[in-house]
């Protein structure tokens, strides 16, 4: 009974608990179906909301290829391993592919043709992997074949563990760009090789004309000296003229060229400005050609001293301006006026108006007439010859020394240049005029053997004409070969070389003669050129030769160049004691006269006329002295007389003289002493006669100056 | 407390000594729940401490004793419902470390008003765990039958030292020794 009523017990018990647990569970149930209700909501409302989301986000991206393709800019996206997962529209019209072609293809392989673009390729790959971002340009091909430039911009690309994943490269196409690129460069090419070819042109050209140019105007001078009938004289004088205007013309193109290329420096020393100026106006004078011109100037009275700047440029810039003012003007005047703007007492500036009464220019032209090759009116070039470079060039030549030049002019009234430049300040002018007298070219050397390589007839003859004229023995040689040979058998005293010829050109030749044991290794080459090139000089000089002549030249400058390399032979051959016309014979040094005196010869007549009466009695004191042992006096005295013996040239006597002072100084070797002093008083007994000759001879000469 | 445990644990009573005494045990204690358990429900934690002490004086056996056995009896309990937690432990210790972050987490998953324990756990060297427990309900030797087990079924042999201050329960420490 008892088990009985147990198990009922426990059955009631479990029955209770089982619905206890049916409760709970409904319970349950009833929580869960609410759970599923509001997930069920809550998932519509997500739903909603992704999919609007999602629309947001295919508008934008629409929005965004929308203006990318609009750019023209190939979009392509690409994974780590170069597979091209997406190709945006532009880029496969760029390069000729549907976007179906290209997906899982290799993009290297599909775009690349050149190993340089791979490494370029493989480089950004690397910086990609890293994150970082990349531009750079490169061929690739199209799928015709052909090839196109590209610049891209490359970028990685993450996945959402924010991992590389690829990358994605923006592709701009500028094929056409590159094209015009290369296009100028070549254009560039050419344009400086025509550059080039016009130097060499000009070079050509200026040899060419100006060598036989140099011939006719030489010819001209020398028949001029064989006296011509009145009517030969006229066709000379057309051919001078002719000559003339024909020189200037390729000096006026060789100059432009120069100064284009850079190559004309500015080139200053001391100088007269009013010798600059009279001599500028007799120049202008013989052009006026019987027109009915005044020609003047007036030099501001406030200029007294020397200026330092290029003479040569000036003397162009004038020349040019003032044969402008005569070309246009029929009649009336033609004036100069130097004024001085201000000075300081360094600098000085100075402006040079010069004036016309011609036919003026019009209003709104005045800055036309300073451009290349223009002549203000059509009809000019008929009129008037020129190469329209003369105003062209004189502008370049004011503002290569940092000066400007102005126009003012009123049409049939005359015109006025005005030029404005800087100068620094020299010494006091003096009144001496630094033309060599023509009397000085008469002068005659002592056979001195001269060399002439020139392979032109006419140069060489007028060469040999004036060599000849002054006393000069001479060989000639027509190229660089024969004149090897000749230097290898004689002895020169000078050579003049041309630069071009045929077989072997002058500087060839003169480096052979310097270089190979001959009797010329030492001796002086003169480069004769035609070319006017600042370089050719350089490279003249460069190569061994000792100076440089322009051609063509004036017998004056011939002349010059002779002077200044033969005078030491002169000295020596004088010393033979033959008659000598050179007015200053051994012992005096004519180097050192013309050093201290130039060609100013009134002032050397002073001072040989004060050592004659002054210095040259005071020597008789040495013996004297020494004879009473006042050493002291003599070194005092030879202190004080040495440097008169310099002013007239005895630079023999003067470093005797030197030397006794010297030894007067410590007197141990009076015996010596004693013999110096002999020397010396036996030098000046000797000189004497020597320096009064020379002291007549000098008087001449400055009167001779002052009446020209 | 989960009525799981009060259901398991009348089970043990009833395999052990028959129902008379389930009957007895919940007569003598004055239940609030009437001895009427379903393993869906939550009932007092009073209620197990009563019925245990019940047990204890009707069998003469300590409490500490019992509630190791019962430790011992839920063990196959688990086993059997939930085998999942062992596949994915290899070792003894192994699976007595993932109840604090894993089996445990998982019951209060499924029971949010469980009351679980608190394990903390520290290898000493290559065979030796500590085992920290700390709970309010004073269930240690609960916990000492089921860590035994354990290591019985992972076929490990170890000696556990039961360390902690007698008077306070609410923080024991087991220290597990493979040999
Ligand atoms: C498959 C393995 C396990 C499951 C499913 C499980 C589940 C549970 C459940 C449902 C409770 C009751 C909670 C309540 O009534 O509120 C509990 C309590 C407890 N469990 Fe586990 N358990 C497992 C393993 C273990 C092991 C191995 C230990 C021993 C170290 C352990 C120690 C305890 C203790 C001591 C309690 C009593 C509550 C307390 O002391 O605060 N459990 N467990």
């Amino acid at each position: 009974m008892k088990e009985i009523d147990l198990l009922k017990k426990k059955i009631a018990r479990e029955k209770s608990a089982r619905k206890a647990a049916e409760r709970i569970l409904e319970e349950r149930a009833l929580q869960l179906y609410e759970s599923n209700e509001k997930l069920r909501k809550l998932n519509i409302e997500l739903e909603i909301k992704v999919e609007k989301r999602a629309k947001q986000l295919i508008k934008s991206e629409e929005k965004y290829r929308g203006i990318i393709e609009n750019m023209e800019l190939g979009l392509l996206e690409v994974d780590n391993d170069q597979m091209i997962i997406k190709a945006y529209k532009w880029f496969c019209d760029m390069t000729g592919y549907r976007e179906d072609e290209l997906i899982g293809k290799n993009a290297q392989t599909v775009f690349l043709s050149k190993t340089r673009h791979h490494t370029i390729i493989s480089q950004e790959q690397t910086k990609r992997i890293k994150g970082q971002a990349g531009v750079y340009e490169i061929q690739i091909k199209h799928k015709q074949g052909h090839l196109i430039w590209v610049m891209i911009s490359g970028c990685p690309v993450y996945d959402a563990d924010g991992n590389v994943c690829g990358s994605m490269g923006i592709h701009y196409d500028i094929t056409r760009q590159k094209k015009l690129q290369k296009a100028l460069l070549e254009a560039k090419k050419v344009a400086e090789n025509a550059q080039k070819a016009e130097q060499l042109f000009l070079a050509k050209m200026s040899h060419e004309i100006r060598t036989p140019l140099n011939a006719i105007i030489g010819m001209t001078h020398l028949l001029n000296a064989t006296k011509p009938s009145e009517e030969q004289k006229d066709y000379l004088k057309i051919l001078r003229d002719s000559s003339g205007i024909l020189k200037l013309l390729i000096s006026d193109i060789l100059d432009f060229s120069k100064i284009q290329a850079g190559e004309l420096e500015v080139q200053k020393s001391e100088f007269n400005l009013s010798i600059l100026i009279s001599r500028l106006l007799k120049a202008v004078q013989s052009q006026i050609d019987g027109k009915d011109i005044k020609v003047k100037s007036n030099i501001d009275p406030n200029l007294k001293n020397l200026i330092i700047g290029d003479e040569l440029l000036l003397n162009q810039i004038l020349i040019n301006l003032l044969s402008n003012a005569v070309k246009f003007t029929k009649k009336g005047s033609i004036i100069l006026n130097v004024v001085i703007s201000s000075q300081s007492e360094s600098e000085i500036s100075v402006e040079f108006q010069i004036c016309d009464t011609g036919r003026g220019i019009e209003k709104g032209k005045t800055d036309l007439i300073f451009q290349k090759f223009k002549q203000v009116s059509s009809t000019d070039k008929d009129k008037y010859n020129g190469t329209g470079l003369g105003l062209a060039i004189t502008k370049q030549l004011v503002e290569l020394q940092n000066g400007t030049i102005e126009l003012t002019s009123k049409k049939n009234k005359g015109s006025t240049f005005s030029v404005f430049l800087n100068y620094e300040k020299g010494g006091l002018q003096t009144d001496e005029d630094d033309l060599i007298p023509n009397k000085y070219l008469e002068q005659k050397f002592n056979k001195q053997k001269i060399l002439v390589v020139e392979d032109n007839y006419m140069n060489r003859k007028y060469i040999l004409t004036l060599l000849s004229k002054w006393n000069l023995d001479y060989e000639v040689a027509v190229d660089g070969m024969e004149a090897i040979a000749i230097t290898k058998t004689k002895k020169f005293d000078l050579i003049f070389m041309d630069i071009s010829m045929p077989i072997l050109n002058g500087y060839e030749a003169t480096k052979k003669i310097r270089k190979i044991s001959n009797p010329n290794q030492e001796t002086t080459i003169i480069a004769l050129s035609a070319s006017a090139f600042v370089t050719k000089k350089e490279k003249a000089i460069s190569i061994g030769m000792t100076d440089f002549l322009c051609k063509p030249f004036d017998p004056q400058s011939l002349f010059r160049l002779l002077v200044q390399y033969l005078n030491p032979q002169i000295e020596n051959i004088s010393s033979e004691n033959k008659p000598q016309s050179n007015i200053f014979p051994l012992p005096i040094n004519a180097q050192q006269i013309e050093l201290l005196y130039g060609d100013n010869w009134s002032m050397a007549f002073e001072m040989f006329n004060i050592f004659l009466k002054n210095s040259l009695p005071s020597f008789e004191k040495f013996k004297r002295l020494a004879d009473s042992e006042n050493f002291v006096a003599v070194k005092n005295l030879a202190h004080k007389l040495a440097p008169n013996l310099a002013m007239v040239g005895l630079m023999k006597t003067q470093d005797r003289l030197l030397n006794l002072e010297s030894m007067a100084h410590q007197p141990t070797d009076k015996e010596g002493i004693r013999k110096l002093i002999d020397e010396i008083i036996n030098d000046l007994q000797l000189a004497k006669p020597i320096v009064e000759k020379c002291l007549i001879a000098l008087q001449e000469q400055s009167k001779l100056t002052q009446t020209t | 407390m989960k009525g799981i445990v009060f259901t398991e644990f009348l089970e043990m009573v009833e395999n052990q000594h028959g129902y008379e005494l389930v009957d007895t045990i919940i007569e003598e204690s004055d239940l609030p729940s009437k001895g009427i358990y379903t393993a869906v429900g939550t009932y007092p934690h009073q209620e197990m401490v009563q019925l245990l002490m019940s047990l204890s004086s009707k069998t003469s056996t300590p409490v500490p004793n019992l509630l190791r056995s019962f430790g011992h009896y839920l063990f196959n309990t688990f086993l059997k419902s939930y085998p999942g937690f062992f596949e994915s432990a290899p070792t003894g210790f192994h699976f007595l470390e993932s109840i604090e972050n894993h089996i445990h987490v998982e019951v209060k998953k499924l029971y949010p008003d469980a009351q679980l324990p608190n394990f903390e756990t520290q290898r000493l060297d290559h065979n030796t765990l500590e085992m920290i427990y700390k709970s309010d309900r004073h269930m240690s030797d609960f916990a000492l039958g089921l860590i035994e087990k354990t290591m019985e079924h992972y076929q490990e042999t170890a000696n556990i030292e039961v360390q902690g201050d007698p008077s306070n329960r609410s923080s024991v420490t087991f220290i597990i020794k493979k040999v």
